[in-house]
Parts: structure tokens; C-alpha cells; sequence
């Protein structure tokens, strides 16, 4: 069964590269633009088509990408995990018992308790509600200044274009968990600071990335007629450039997504994240559970467990993702 | 390439500008009263700060001028190399750099060292034998070594090095003319969990390169002059696809600046980023700032360097213009 797969997707791909040195990049681009939504195109369509035409996509995407789906099915069991947190979680994952401290795995506790005897399978799970959050939120903020920055760094060019790209090359050039480490220190541990630190953190990637891709559709035939027929720069970012920079956008937030759960672990690890007793990954690995490892393996093997999984899953979608929405920069 | 090598020294001087305008926003604007902070999280919660502590600290730190005023003298401190007095030891920071950077700088190298033994073969194994299993083994384990978080490996090392031979880190830290053996059974394992980390990406990089090299003309018409695969792969394919891993070097010693501080963390290792965490947990806020500054600078410094060294290499940038 694998191999013909391999061999057609061989061969795809050498169809996607010989294509895509030779023939102008906007006309492959358009193409694909218009079959990946056919949910768009359909406009009016009644509701149950338009189900049935999402359904059929996201099956066409589980033949094509078996491990992409299988990631985007742990992904849809953590969120579900995260939002059920309270009904699922077997116990209560902040409440001390510390007569039971240092159960190693059983029946009751699946995956043992810490030093202060709290369940540590519940904490995880309420754990993917903190990882989640931050880097929903972290990513989904940088990813809309970086379209917003992005488009009109591109669009506007000049001082603006100049000023703000320097400033990127310089984010950039720094270490980001260096960075986010001190504006955790100087605003103080908490769950929006976080957040915020992250977000600084993936901005600039976020720009870089709309920026290019602006760039290239700002000089399309399709823009410049809508500019010429008198349609206005907010008209033309909103509808014309905006909406062609997004799949870009998508497919990189995805992979971000992986990396500011465990930018987030990171800091929660370093004592610089989300202040205890909340449950979050990273501080699960730290303090008591790391000077008692070697007796109560347990407590660092399951939490990183679950980081690992998690992130696994996000850079696994994000390449599937990109394969299938975006060919241009298809793995080879 | 000169014009162009000039372009790229002269903007090294607004990056550096901007870097410390950063820095300083994010030290000095951003947290309010410095002087405060550093009181108050030194007392008991229920005591208040002493209105003239207050104020003598805030002398002390050069607080009291006005922020254009506080920049100007900072940048002035930094130029003459005593800039950042610790609270603590009352030491200049650059003297702490001099102690901590050699160590940090050891580990940085025996990981850029490992991940290039390790990588370039990996990646060209995997594009010469596309598709079959090398390839699968070799995509398996980058993906997964950039899916796991290098702290929770490196407790994970820990752990076993305990359990399976008793080995434990050495709570003194020796420097490579001191005792060999010691600085490397030290620095081996953060090194070589840092390194699967950059060669994940670094085998990734060199197995889409060559794979794009390999469908060129040249190379067909090396195989049909009768060379030998492994001929055609080192010495004609292999080089072109190298450039471009290059550049990449520059991005990851950036993200290794990051990687080593969590490291150093997990294996005690005296570097860097151990002295920063340490400041923090002192709110030594001078020290904190400038070894901020001092992060920024050098991988600024390092990729110029890289991207000089690239335009050298590269004759497409060099014989432009």
C-alpha cells in the first residue's frame, strides 16, 4: 500500500517542482487559490451542500495526509480535553491531599500524584487548557499584527517599509526565549503576561511572512486593475491582498502553535511563567518533581509526555497543511 | 560585493541603535518604578518601602534623570565598558560576561560541531535514497527532534544517567585546560540535545537542497559521463546545496543563544544563561538589562558575520555589481 502512494506522490512533487521553476508564479497561484475553497466559490449554496462539500474536503485531506489527520485528531481530542476539562478530569487538580502524596500509577490515579498528593493525569488535562489558551491567543495576536504590519509595510513601501523592517531585523536577530524571559521578569509572572511575551516573541515571523507574500500579490494584474478602476488602498488591502496572504498565514500558525506551547512550557519551567498552583506543563516538570525524579519518574515522564504529543501533532498538521493548501512550498 | 558588504556594516549601526532602544524600553518604561520593584519584592509583603531607600536607589541607578537623559548616559556607560553594576557585587557586568560567556560559548561550539558530523550525512542520505526507508528513518527523527522540548530530553538524560550508572553532574565546573575529561562529560549531553534539535532542522535543509540540485542539468550530465553516485553527490551536488545551510547556521546560533540558556538550566552548567537566570531571581536589575544588551549584540555581531562570510562564498553575490 505504501509504495504506489509514494510513488504517485514522487510524482506529483516533480510535477509541482519542474512547474513551478518554469511557468510564471501568479498562474499556478490563482488556480489553486480557487479550488482549495469550494465553499467559497459556492456563495449562495444551500447550508447542507455546503456541510456535505466540507466533509468530503476533510476526507480527501485524511486519504491524502493519513499522519495529518491522525495529528488533527489529537488535536481536536486536546482541545476537547481542554474544554471538558471539569467533567473529565477524575480529580480535582489544585486540591491537596497530602497523605497521599507520591502515589506511584494506579487505578485511582492513572498517572500517580505529586508532592502535595494532587492528581497529576487531572492536571494535565487542565494543563491543555493553559497551553491551548496561550498559544492560541499568543499566536492569533502576532499573526494579526503581522497581517496588518505586514500588508501595509508591503502596500505603502517608503519610510514606513524602511523603519519597520529594520526593527524586524533586529527581533529577529535576537534570541526570542532570551527576550521573553525578561519582559516575564519585569511585568511579573502571569497569564496575560505570558501571552504577551510570546506574542512579541512570533510578530516579527509573522511580518516577515505576510510582508513577502504581499509583495508578490501587490504587483498582480488583479490588483492593479482594481487600484486603476479607482478602488481605494483600504479596499484593495482588504479584498484583494489581506485575503491572499492568509493561507500563508494559516499554515505557519499552525507549526507557531507548537512552538509557543512550548515557549510557554519553557518559561513556566524556568519559574518565569504561569504563577502556581495554576497546573501548566512546564511548571509540572519544575520544582518538587524534578529534585524527586529519580525516585518518582513518574511526575517529569507523563507531563513531557504530553508537550511532546501535542507539539508532534501541531508541526505534523502544519506540514500536511501546507502540502495540500499551498503547493509552492511543498516539501520535497 | 564591496558596495554591498559596506551596505551590510553601515545598517549593522541602526540595528544596534534600535537593539538598545528595545532594551531600554523594555527595562526602563516598561516595569514603572525600577527602584520600587526591586525594594518591594526584597521585603516582606506587609512592609512598605522606606520613602529614602527609595530615593537613594534610585540615584544609585541613575533613575532620577529624565528617560532621553537615563538613554544617553546608559549608551555612554556601554561604550566605556562599565555599564551595569551589579547591586550585589557592585562588578561591572562585562567582567561576569568574561567569566560566563567562555562556558556558554564551549557548549555553543561542541553543538554547532555534533550537528554538522551528524547532519550534512543524514540529509544527503535521505535525498539520495528518497522515498525508501533511510529516507522515513531520517524524516522521523528530525520531525521528532524538533517536536521535543530540549529541557524535558535533558531531565529525561538525567534520569537515566542516574538510574543506569549513577552519574550525576558535577557540581564544579571545569574548563577545558583544566581538566579535559570533566568539561566534556559535562557538556556532552546539553550539547548533543541541542544538537538534535539543529540538525533536525539542519538534515531537513541540506535533504530539500540537494534533492532540488540533484534534478539539475549538470548533474545528468555528470551521470552520463559515467561517474560514480557517491562522486556525483560529494563533489558536484553536495556543494551547491551546502550554501544555503549556511545561512541557516545564522538563524539557529540565534535560537541556540535561547536553547542554552534552558540547557545550562536542566545540567548546571555556570554559563550565561545561568548567570541571567540568577539575576532575575536577585532582581539585580542593572546586571539583567545589560546582559540583555550584551544577548542582543553578539548574535546581532554573529549574523553579520555569517552573511560577510556568505557573500564571500556565494559567487552569485560576488561578482554582483
Amino acid at each position: 500500500m505504501g509504495l504506489p502512494r509514494s510513488a504517485t506522490e514522487r510524482a506529483e512533487v516533480r510535477a509541482g517542482a519542474s512547474s513551478a521553476t518554469i511557468a510564471p508564479p501568479a498562474l499556478p497561484r490563482a488556480a489553486v487559490r480557487g479550488d482549495g475553497y469550494p465553499a467559497a466559490r459556492a456563495g449562495g449554496a444551500p447550508i447542507a451542500a455546503r456541510a456535505r462539500g466540507w466533509a468530503r474536503s476533510v476526507l480527501r485531506f485524511a486519504h491524502r495526509k493519513p499522519l495529518g489527520a491522525a495529528s488533527g485528531a489529537v488535536l481536536t481530542l486536546c482541545v476537547l480535553a481542554a474544554l471538558l476539562a471539569p467533567v473529565v478530569s477524575p480529580h480535582d487538580p489544585v486540591a491537596q491531599d497530602v497523605p497521599n502524596q507520591f502515589r506511584s500509577p494506579d487505578r485511582t490515579y492513572w498517572m500517580g500524584t505529586d508532592h502535595l498528593g494532587r492528581d497529576v493525569l487531572s492536571r494535565i488535562i487542565h494543563g491543555a487548557r493553559i497551553s491551548l489558551s496561550v498559544g492560541f491567543l499568543a499566536v492569533g495576536v502576532a499573526a494579526l499584527i503581522g497581517i496588518v504590519a505586514g500588508t501595509s509595510s508591503a502596500y505603502f513601501g517608503g519610510l514606513l517599509d524602511l523603519l519597520l523592517q529594520r526593527v524586524i531585523d533586529t527581533m529577529m536577530g535576537v534570541p526570542a526565549l532570551v527576550v521573553a524571559m525578561v519582559i516575564m521578569f519585569v511585568l511579573g509572572s502571569s497569564l496575560t503576561n505570558v501571552v504577551l511575551a510570546i506574542t512579541v516573541a512570533y510578530t516579527p515571523q509573522f511580518v516577515r511572512i505576510v510582508r513577502s507574500e504581499a509583495l508578490a500579490v501587490k504587483e498582480t494584474d488583479y490588483v492593479v486593475a482594481a487600484a486603476a478602476s479607482g478602488a481605494s488602498s483600504a479596499r484593495v488591502l482588504g479584498f484583494h491582498i489581506i485575503p491572499n496572504t492568509l493561507t500563508s498565514v494559516f499554515v505557519f500558525a499552525t507549526g507557531a502553535l507548537g512552538g509557543a506551547i512550548v515557549a510557554e512550557a519553557s518559561l513556566s519551567f524556568l519559574g518565569l511563567g504561569i504563577p502556581p498552583p495554576a497546573p501548566s506543563w512546564g511548571q509540572m516538570l519544575q520544582g518538587a518533581a524534578r529534585l524527586h525524579m529519580e525516585t518518582f519518574p513518574w511526575l517529569v515522564i507523563f507531563p513531557g509526555l504530553t508537550i511532546t504529543l501535542v507539539v508532534y501533532a501541531f508541526n505534523m498538521l502544519g506540514d500536511a497543511l501546507r502540502d495540500v493548501l499551498d503547493p509552492r512550498l511543498r516539501e520535497r | 560585493m564591496r558596495v554591498y558588504i559596506a551596505k551590510r556594516v553601515l545598517l549593522f549601526v541602526p540595528t544596534l541603535a534600535i537593539a538598545s532602544a528595545l532594551v531600554f524600553l523594555v527595562m526602563r518604561v516598561l516595569p514603572g518604578d525600577v527602584a520600587l520593584a526591586i525594594l518591594v519584592s526584597r521585603e516582606t509583603p506587609g512592609v512598605v518601602a522606606n520613602e529614602d531607600d527609595i530615593t537613594r536607589l534610585r540615584a544609585q541607578l541613575g533613575l532620577a534623570d529624565p528617560l532621553p537623559v537615563q538613554y544617553l548616559t546608559w549608551v555612554r556607560s556601554l561604550a566605556t565598558g562599565n555599564a551595569g553594576l551589579s547591586l550585589y557585587t557592585r562588578r561591572p557586568v562585562a567582567e561576569l560576561i568574561g567569566e560566563r560567556l567562555p562556558v556558554t560559548l564551549h557548549l555553543a561550539v561542541y553543538t554547532v560541531l555534533i550537528s554538522l558530523f551528524v547532519s550534512i550525512p543524514l540529509g544527503a542520505l535521505a535525498a539520495v535514497r528518497q522515498d525508501r526507508w533511510p529516507d522515513y528513518v531520517v524524516r522521523a527523527g528530525t520531525i521528532l527532534g524538533l517536536a521535543t522540548p530540549g529541557f524535558w530530553i535533558g531531565l529525561i538524560v538525567l534520569l537515566l544517567l542516574v538510574l543506569l550508572f549513577r552519574w550525576v553532574p558535577s557540581p564544579v565546573y571545569y574548563h577545558v585546560w583544566e581538566d579535559a575529561r570533566e568539561n566534556v562529560s559535562l557538556l556532552v549531553f546539553p550539547a548533543v540535545i541541542l544538537a538534535w534539535r539543529f540538525s533536525s532542522y539542519q538534515a531537513r535543509m541540506v535533504r530539500a537542497n540537494l534533492l532540488e540540485v540533484l534534478r539539475q542539468d549538470y548533474i545528468r550530465t555528470a551521470y552520463s559521463k559515467g561517474l560514480a553516485e557517491p562522486i556525483v553527490v560529494l563533489r558536484h551536488a553536495l556543494r551547491n546545496a551546502m550554501l544555503p545551510v549556511l545561512t541557516l547556521i545564522g538563524g539557529e546560533l540565534t535560537a541556540l543563544m535561547s536553547g542554552t540558556v534552558i540547557l545550562e538550566n536542566v545540567f548546571n552548567v555556570p554559563g550565561l544563561g545561568d548567570a541571567l537566570i540568577n539575576a532575575m531571581r536577585q532582581r539585580d536589575y542593572p546586571v539583567v538589562e545589560n546582559l540583555l544588551m550584551f544577548y542582543m549584540t553578539f548574535t546581532l555581531t554573529i549574523n553579520l558575520v555569517i552573511d560577510l562570510v556568505y557573500a564571500v562564498i556565494n559567487p552569485r553575490i560576488r561578482y554582483a555589481e
